[in-house]
């Protein structure tokens, strides 16, 4: 499958499947964090590959990032990017005292607290996501990284650039007080795109 | 206006190839597993530069700037075009990092290194000296080439740069 060809209505409906799976994960954040966290899944985009950087800000911006590979019915990875502002605050609701974060040093506690927050949020999206669809989806050990978003993100475009020029980006907005922005990046692998449209009696 | 301020910049994405003579600066922002390639004729004073993601050659369907067996070829042949003479190139890589050096994958690990070894294998398959190299490590770097010069600056998240 070409994320190419896919329809108006197969993005929708992906959107739609994404902001019930989105929902759970903000449910588990909120409850992790204390304090209220809102999600919602904005767009469902068909981007080239070489656009991923600047769509979460440019290439340069310092960003945490923490990756988390999908496995099961269907495989692909998972990015989650949060702004530095948003991951200082992400952190201090967390972990109350310390300064977290220097100029692209994160304290091993730091990054410890965001692979537990990326565990959260992708078991509960993929728990949702795989309950909708009949599926089986398994989050693997999250990988956090603290540095440009060019950077971040190339790793995970290396496995999807073998295979093609465009990837499926579900973007996620964060809403919580105070504010927490991010990034959700669901990037199936096209043969596992096929498999969740299928699941979804989505495909033609 | 500062001679600074007059100097051309040229942004190079992924899977790019941009070339230029003079004094234009070539710009790759935050590579991590990917390699930026720089290749330039110092006789000539003209110099390219390109953005590779993948090791290895393209199948017929792909863009064949994303792999290192084609883009280098393509990077040689744009220079050539623009007056640089294959003998008198030199080669500056920078790149190749793995961002995730915990992460659990062990093929997704060595994917940084294999883009280094393609880029290097294919630089001495086409007789290309390797003047300089920064590669490796878990950062993300931003590189400035400076075309006609051969002159780069690599510079890390927190500003720090090395000159090559």
């Amino acid at each position: 499958m070409n994320f190419g060809t896919l329809r108006p209505e197969q993005l929708d409906a992906l959107r739609e499947i994404s902001n019930i799976g989105i929902g759970h994960a903000a449910t588990a954040l909120s409850q992790l964090i204390g304090s209220k966290v809102e999600l919602y899944v904005p767009r469902v985009t068909v981007a080239p590959i070489s656009e991923v950087p600047d769509i979460i800000g440019g290439p340069e911006t310092l960003i945490a990032g923490i990756y988390i590979q999908m496995y099961g019915d269907a495989r692909g990875n998972i990015l989650l990017t949060f702004p530095r502002q948003s991951v200082t605050r992400l952190l201090g609701m967390l972990l109350p005292g310390g300064e977290m974060t220097g100029e692209g040093i994160l304290t091993e506690y730091a990054a410890s607290a965001l692979r537990e927050i990326g565990n959260i949020l992708a078991g509960a999206y993929l728990n949702a996501l795989g309950g909708l669809l009949s599926l089986t989806l398994i989050t693997g050990v999250p990988a956090v990284a603290f540095d440009m978003a060019g950077a971040v993100v190339d790793y995970i475009l290396i496995e999807l650039g073998a295979v093609g020029d465009l990837t499926l980006v579900i973007e996620t907005e964060f809403f919580g007080d105070p504010e927490v922005r991010g990034h959700f990046f669901v990037l199936p692998d096209p043969a596992s795109l096929e498999v969740m449209l299928a699941a979804g009696n989505l495909m033609p | 206006m500062t001679a600074r301020a007059n100097i051309y910049r040229i942004k190079v994405r992924i899977s790019e190839i941009k070339v230029a003579k003079g004094d234009a600066i070539l710009v790759s922002y935050g590579l991590g597993s990917c390699v930026a390639v720089a290749i330039f004729d110092p006789k000539q004073e003209v110099g390219g530069l390109a953005h590779v993601l993948l090791p290895g050659a393209p199948r017929p369907e792909d863009n064949p700037m994303k792999f290192s067996e084609s883009a280098l070829e393509l990077l040689v042949e744009e220079i050539s075009r623009m007056g640089g003479s294959q003998n008198s190139m030199v080669a500056k890589i920078v790149g190749g990092a793995n961002m995730f050096p915990w992460a659990a994958s062990d093929k997704k690990k060595a994917i940084g290194e294999r883009n280094v070894d393609a880029v290097l294998k294919k630089l001495e398959k086409m007789g290309i000296p390797v003047a300089a190299k920064d590669v490796g490590g878990s950062e993300g770097r931003t590189v400035e080439f400076h075309a006609g010069k051969g002159h780069i600056t690599v510079r890390n998240i927190r500003g720090e740069e090395k000159f090559l």
